[in-house]
């Protein structure tokens, strides 16, 4: 009885609520700092303190751990849940294709295991399409793992919307990858705004030199995290659009990642572009298979690629990995 | 800052200390809820404290008046307090609809017209608050309930934190009376409450997430891409990505404010277990459904004006609930489908009525309500969640295109559905089960539980988080 009624005091408390709830953020933000750091953004609330104090306490709880000595078990703890939440893949078909073929010397040769991380917008993020058929062929084989992390609608124009920076460094240190595949830019040609030095934002115009400019930093500062990991980054560019507008977007900022790829150490750029024009080098939504039967290479969009022309941009992909992997792995069995 | 972040943890963490400390002096603690309320809200942008603070100083003098029987233009005020409010609430998230739909409408007439384009932003939870104010002053104009005499109060009824960007849509005779003398001097049922936050985490940072980024997303952005049988799963995956994300979204709210001292209505009732649309609709989005039958349904007539006035004024209402979600094509078509579904549920029910109402409903009947009723709903939230209505019918087109190869698949969706309809067969005792179990732990080993819990919520979320779906609406 006696004991009924304490619980029936407890479940009234406030002051156990108060109890609970500052212990709740004491804990798990201590355990979590690293999402707490990935998670909150100070640049978009300059005047919240709560947002700064999170931080502080978050960068705070890092120091304490690294201090501890526990940096390398959180480490294997971020791995550990990054594993338990990649799904097991089924209904996989392998490729057709055979991949045994007469190789160039190597440019720089990396040793297996090779953990292939892909990234990028919707071209990667959606079924179909580049990304699936990247990350399936690839798993088919021996000594390869990956991983895709695709956001739709996502780039590097938009950091507010989805930041590409931070999350290429944590997805480095949770999977620690000797390889990473980029294919981003799709939504980036639109005006952007940049902080100026007086705290306002200015509006980049999209076309503009400063635009321009502006964007080259942005991509070169991306390739350049991985490049400090020393990890070998190949740029895919985008193939051509349907939309001439559109498209003439695209070969630019294709000439930007070319260019940026050139002046990274170990960054590559995949050209797409040729292999899904017609013999005029005009926009085609149709290409010959193997057999020479056309088949639709194009979604009705204009702008991603159907499974047939995944296949096809994945085999580009395949054959540039070629020139850092050698000798190719075998298929699994 | 959302329920689901760190330094709202933080914020709530310290809300709670001072909500319970300042209770001993009543005004300072009205002061200090509008004060929390209204930093929370300027969080996400301080421009949007205007608009609240204006519709909020409206509503409380328009309230004022109205309720005064000397007042000679007592029914014009009424009018044009709607009125106001529904401009605002226009000019905010339907401008750009009706913009566009003019200029067309006018350019086919031969009068090309182009008009203002107004970089507008939509301030997050304005529908659910000006739904809010606008139930006041209805509810004051027909004397149901007494207009508000403290400002202070009425500003903290129209932006208390835990139901403002979402809801539940609360009513002022439901909530002001909380206000009074200090509000709640204990919590009712903490570990229910608890039990809520952990729920609602769970079915966002989990479930909801999960579908949304691995399937769903993928899915409607380009259905075109797709085998039938992923857009198959898409469609009810979405079923559960809505309502994990609502109804997780609604826990959280109601188990914070219940922290807090304050009862918030229920907004769900495991509404994929509906027997028929109308069922659906008692149980689904509840404080919006009584809010449309109250103030538009029945205004129009409800079923007072025979049986095709009916039919047609579920029609009407549920076409303005579609519009009230978003100003698109793909809304109103979706709000017209619910308004078919509900019309037939009523002419197949009063026909029944008609036949027999005596007969015991047998268990395949009830079996088969079930299945069409949640197919149904599953089928009309290709509307809701498409960005266009042509891209909803080319999902449909795409779902009986079955020459496509099926893509590889990741087995966690399936198990990941499947934990999400084993827990909308079972909520109301997974939620008995966990708040008991949390009753017989003494203190710490309680405090030590939560907290893992909580732990092992946000180890087991995406990298990314998606916003909650209704923060557009």
């Amino acid at each position: 009885m006696e004991n009924e009624n304490i619980l029936q005091k407890r479940s009234s408390n406030p002051k156990i609520a108060i109890l609970l709830f500052s212990l709740i953020f004491l804990f798990v933000s201590f355990y979590e700092s690293k999402k707490v750091i990935l998670w909150e953004k100070p640049q978009s609330q300059k005047y919240d303190a709560f947002n700064h104090v999170s931080l502080a306490f978050a960068k705070t709880s890092e120091k304490i751990k690294a201090d501890l000595g526990l940096s390398s078990f959180f480490q294997k703890e971020n791995l550990f849940w990054s594993k338990i939440k990649m799904s097991p893949i089924v209904f996989s078909q392998l490729p057709a294709t055979s991949t045994k073929e007469e190789l160039p010397e190597p440019i720089q040769k990396l040793k297996p295991p090779y953990r292939i991380l892909i990234i990028g917008d919707s071209f990667i993020a959606v079924y179909g399409g580049v990304g699936d058929t990247l990350e399936r062929t690839l798993l088919a084989y021996n000594d390869i793992t990956a991983l895709r992390k695709g956001v739709v609608s996502s780039g590097l124009s938009r950091p507010d919307y989805f930041d590409w920076n931070s999350q290429a460094k944590t997805l480095i240190s949770q999977f620690n990858p000797n390889i990473v595949i980029i294919m981003l830019g799709s939504n980036d040609a639109q005006s952007f705004s940049v902080a100026a030095a007086d705290g306002k934002n200015i509006i980049f115009k999209y076309g503009t030199d400063e635009w321009f400019r502006e964007y080259e930093h942005r991509v070169s500062d991306f390739l350049h995290i991985f490049a400090d990991k020393n990890i070998t980054a190949f740029w895919v560019g985008f193939p051509i659009m349907e939309n001439k507008t559109y498209s003439q977007k695209m070969q630019k900022l294709n000439s930007i990642y070319e260019n940026e790829a050139k002046k990274v150490k170990n960054a590559h750029f995949v050209p797409l572009w040729y292999l899904f024009t017609d013999k005029n080098g005009d926009y085609t939504a149709f290409l010959p298979d193997q057999n020479g039967k056309y088949m639709s290479a194009r979604l009705s969009d204009g702008i991603h690629l159907s499974y047939f022309g995944g296949q096809i941009a994945v085999n580009a992909i395949i054959q540039e990995l070629k020139e850092v992997i050698s000798p190719f792995p075998s298929q699994k069995d | 800052m959302t329920f689901t972040t760190f330094e709202f943890f933080l914020f709530f963490a310290v809300v709670l200390i001072l909500n319970w400390y300042l209770k001993r002096w009543p005004l300072i603690w009205r002061l200090f809820l509008f004060a929390s309320s209204y930093y929370f809200y300027s969080i996400l942008d301080v421009r949007f404290l205007l608009i609240i603070f204006g519709v909020s100083v409206f509503n409380f003098f328009a309230g004022k008046f109205i309720s005064e029987d000397s007042f000679k233009f007592k029914k014009i005020l009424f009018i044009y307090s709607i009125a106001a409010n529904l401009l605002v609430l226009g000019l905010f998230k339907y401008y750009d609809f009706f913009r566009v739909s003019i200029e067309s409408f006018l350019g086919k007439m031969g009068l090309a017209i182009s008009l203002p384009v107004l970089a507008i932003i939509l301030p997050v939870g304005l529908s659910f608050y000006i739904f809010r104010t606008i139930s006041y002053i209805i509810d004051v104009y027909r004397k149901k309930i007494k207009p508000c005499k403290s400002i202070l109060d009425f500003s903290i009824y129209v932006a208390f934190f835990p139901q403002l960007l979402s809801g539940p849509i609360s009513r002022a005779d439901e909530f002001l009376p909380q206000l009074e003398n200090g509000g709640a001097k204990e919590i009712d049922n903490l570990y229910g409450n608890v039990s809520l936050v952990l729920l609602g985490l769970f079915k966002k940072l989990v479930i909801s997430s999960y579908l949304a980024l691995n399937l769903t997303d993928d899915v409607f952005a380009v259905p075109q891409n797709h085998s039938s049988l992923a857009i198959f799963l898409a469609i009810f995956a979405y079923s559960l990505v809505i309502y994990f994300d609502f109804s997780g979204y609604t826990d959280l709210a109601i188990g914070f404010a219940g922290l807090m001292g304050f009862k918030s209505p229920i907004n769900f009732n495991m509404p994929y277990m509906s027997q028929n649309i109308q069922d659906f609709w008692r149980r689904w989005h509840i404080t919006l459904s009584n809010w449309v039958r109250d103030y538009i349904y029945i205004p129009l007539g409800g079923s007072r004006k025979g049986k095709i006035r009916q039919y047609l004024n579920l029609m009407i209402t549920m076409i303005l609930v579609g519009l009230w979600h978003g100003s698109a094509t793909h809304f109103i078509f979706w709000g017209f489908l619910q308004g078919i579904g509900l019309a037939v549920t009523h002419i197949y029910s009063d026909r029944k009525k008609e036949v027999s109402q005596t007969l015991p409903q047998k268990k395949w009947k009830n079996i088969l309500n079930w299945s069409l009723t949640f197919n149904f709903i599953s089928f009309s939230w290709i509307f809701f969640r498409s960005e266009t209505f042509g891209n909803g019918i080319i999902l449909i087109k795409n779902l009986f295109n079955f020459g496509k190869i099926v893509e590889p698949f990741q087995i966690y969706i399936i198990a990941v559905m499947a934990l999400g309809f084993l827990l909308f067969l079972f909520e109301k005792q997974i939620t008995k089960k966990l708040t008991d179990f949390q009753q017989k732990l003494s203190l710490f080993p309680w405090i030590t539980f939560v907290i893992l819990a909580i732990i092992l919520l946000f180890e087991l979320s995406p990298d990314i988080l998606p916003s909650f779906i209704y923060f557009s609406f």
